[in-house]
């Protein structure tokens, strides 16, 4: 999958880290009929000038997300932290889908070890935790139009400034 | 039309709707966005719904309304595998036992995260379940998880722990040695290791202690209010309560236990493991009538499953019985003594008690002792002993004292003779009660006292 609209806002530089580090992610996306699926995401990366993200998804769990890309390009993508409690949401528009390259397999072994490390510190065994699968994976670019907050609270919902 | 059975029931994926692993939640607006949503309580209505809490999602609910179809994703938290439900918005409830069951839940859970107040339930969202399937190539090498509590223990254990148990109210004739033996056999047949029993006050509106193991404080006497944390919960709906939570407790400590500045001068920590990973509560239970709570927690991940409910709540009704019948019958006399205390050598040391009547609390020597009935109860004992000489007493005087202004209940009585008995034992050994028989006990005195009262 290739293309996509312009790319819209910029990427806020202190949420970087969040997007970037072991959190837990998850990408929703849909088909021409409303149909929506769910994936789960290991690992992103911030564009340059911090307003598109790759977020590497592992192909085989993926169900019909990359069908549904070819339909609609339009997703969302959900960020956990959830030894902080914090949560955002971006939304947009594919712009590339590839295979990912061997260098975005070592940040993805990157980010399962701080997912790890971060599960473990909740409480969730490690062992469990090592036996998720990141690999084979797709790269994900995506034009970022919106950004939410979506901490559990009462500003749950409202726009990043 | 009639949809068929599912692929996977849901009970199958039962342990996913527990509340550990956050699930997620995709829906579509209707010019084709996509929204998602973390939610972390996801409750099993039926073998086809399932039930959100509703909080803040104002999109999620605006895209529902437009597309009432949705993909959600939950976790077994055991064993991480992990399951796409195809589902269809059905209703939203704001009230009814749904309603009250999710709520409660919720706050119970927000209590034991010091936050109540912050999570208001605006609606329960019941969705049908069209399809679940489970997301391959997720996991390698997935291991079968391990049986916990009750499950790990043969047959035989637990049908050998079911009749010592019942051995026990059967010959048991005094409810505090019902207790004891009680956590005594959970705790040391099916390995219950931390483990309290809380009944409830005259007024309804509070618990308080009388026995507890596997802490390194009794905790005798420690309240909690009618709805606070999972106990208050459990004895505000009457219904028990499993909480296996990762995140929530271990992040916002435990409010409800005093929190890390400890109890105020005049409380008594409600004992509690600060890095407890499972607890379960069930209510004490006669007809309608609610007598107290039974409580476990343990450190292990996923400790408690729907055996562990089972078990004790069989447990529960027959302790919650005996004991109800043992408390009702105190008044009744009854010649044969119970209770005897070993020898304690006369002390020289004075113990000065200090009342205060706006409150009905009792210090000893400068600390806080006991307060509300059984303050007002010790005070009248003690009274009667320095100004008539008085040691024996019975319940039924003490019910018929307008000064003391006992309930009509005898249970709740004798329920509070309990909590003093075991104050006194735990912090002035030189001052006993000790029962004669039912409904007689002693004031028994090995030192000198003084009475003192600030209004």
């Amino acid at each position: 999958v290739s293309g996509g609209r312009a790319q819209g806002r910029e990427i806020p530089e202190e949420i970087v880290p969040l997007l970037e580090g072991g959190v837990a992610t998850w990408m929703g996306t849909c088909d021409a009929a409303g149909l929506p699926e769910a994936t789960r995401v290991r690992g992103a990366r911030v564009g340059e000038a911090r307003r598109t993200v790759t977020v590497f998804v592992p192909s085989a769990q993926a169900g019909v997300t990359f069908d549904n890309l070819r339909a609609n390009p339009r997703v969302a993508v959900m960020f956990i932290d959830a030894a902080a409690y914090t949560c955002i949401q971006i939304k947009g528009e594919v712009l590339s889908t590839r295979p990912s390259t061997a260098a975005e397999q070592d940040l993805q072994a990157h980010h399962m070890r701080l997912f790890i490390a971060a599960t473990a510190h909740m409480g969730l065994p490690a062992e469990l935790v090592e036996r998720h699968v990141s690999w084979p994976s797709a790269a994900v670019e995506i034009g970022v139009q919106e950004i939410f907050v979506q901490t559990p609270g009462p500003g749950a919902g409202r726009p990043w400034p | 039309m009639a949809l068929g059975p599912l692929a996977i029931p849901l009970q199958q994926i039962a342990r996913c709707f527990q509340g550990v692993v956050p699930a997620n939640l995709t829906t579509v607006s209707i010019d084709g966005v996509p929204n998602i949503v973390s939610l972390s309580d996801i409750h099993l209505v039926d073998d086809r719904h399932v039930a959100a809490s509703r909080q803040f999602f104002r999109k999620t609910q605006a895209n529902l309304a437009a597309n009432p179809r949705a993909r959600l994703v939950v976790t077994d938290p055991a064993t991480h595998e992990t399951y796409r439900l195809a589902v269809r918005f059905d209703h939203e409830e704001t009230a009814g036992p749904l309603f009250s069951t999710m709520t409660e839940r919720l706050a119970a859970v927000a209590s034991m995260s010091g936050m109540s107040g912050v999570f208001h339930l605006q609606a329960v969202t019941v969705f049908e379940v069209l399809a679940v399937e489970p997301i391959t190539g997720m996991m390698r090498d997935l291991p079968a998880p391990a049986p916990s509590g009750v499950a790990s223990f043969d047959a035989a254990t637990q049908v050998g722990a079911l009749r010592r148990i019942s051995d026990c109210l059967r010959a048991t004739d005094d409810a505090e040695k019902l207790l004891d033996s009680v956590l005594a056999t959970l705790g040391d047949v099916l390995g219950f290791q931390h483990s309290l029993i809380l009944l409830l006050d005259e007024k309804g509106q509070r618990l308080f202690t009388v026995a507890s193991r596997g802490y390194p404080e009794s905790g005798v006497g420690a309240e909690v209010r009618m709805g606070d944390g999972i106990i208050g919960a459990v004895a505000h709906s009457r219904r028990l309560m499993r909480i296996s939570s990762v995140t929530n407790p271990r992040l916002y400590g435990r409010a409800s236990r005093g929190g890390e500045e400890g109890a105020p001068l005049d409380e008594i920590a409600l004992p509690g493991l600060r890095d407890a990973e499972s607890h379960l509560a069930l209510p004490l239970l006669v007809q309608d009538d609610l007598l107290g709570v039974l409580a476990v927690e343990s450190r292990q991940f996923l400790a408690y499953g729907e055996a562990d409910e089972a078990f004790l709540d069989v447990v529960a009704g027959q302790v919650a019985v005996r004991l109800h019948d043992l408390l009702r019958r105190s008044d009744e006399p009854a010649a044969a003594a119970t209770h005897t205390r070993a020898p304690i050598p006369k002390a020289h040391a004075v113990r000065r008690f200090l009342f205060y009547p706006s409150d009905d609390c009792v210090f000893l020597d400068g600390h806080y002792l006991i307060r509300n009935l059984p303050g007002r109860v010790l005070w009248t004992l003690l009274r009667a002993h320095i100004d008539e000489g008085r040691s024996e007493f019975t319940n039924r005087e003490l019910r018929l004292d307008p000064a003391i202004g006992l309930p009509s209940s005898s249970a709740n009585l004798e329920s509070r003779l309990i909590l003093l008995r075991r104050r006194l034992a735990e912090k002035c050994p030189d001052v006993g009660l000790v029962s004669c028989g039912r409904g007689r006990f002693k004031l028994d005195v090995h030192c000198p006292i003084e009475l003192a009262e600030k209004r």
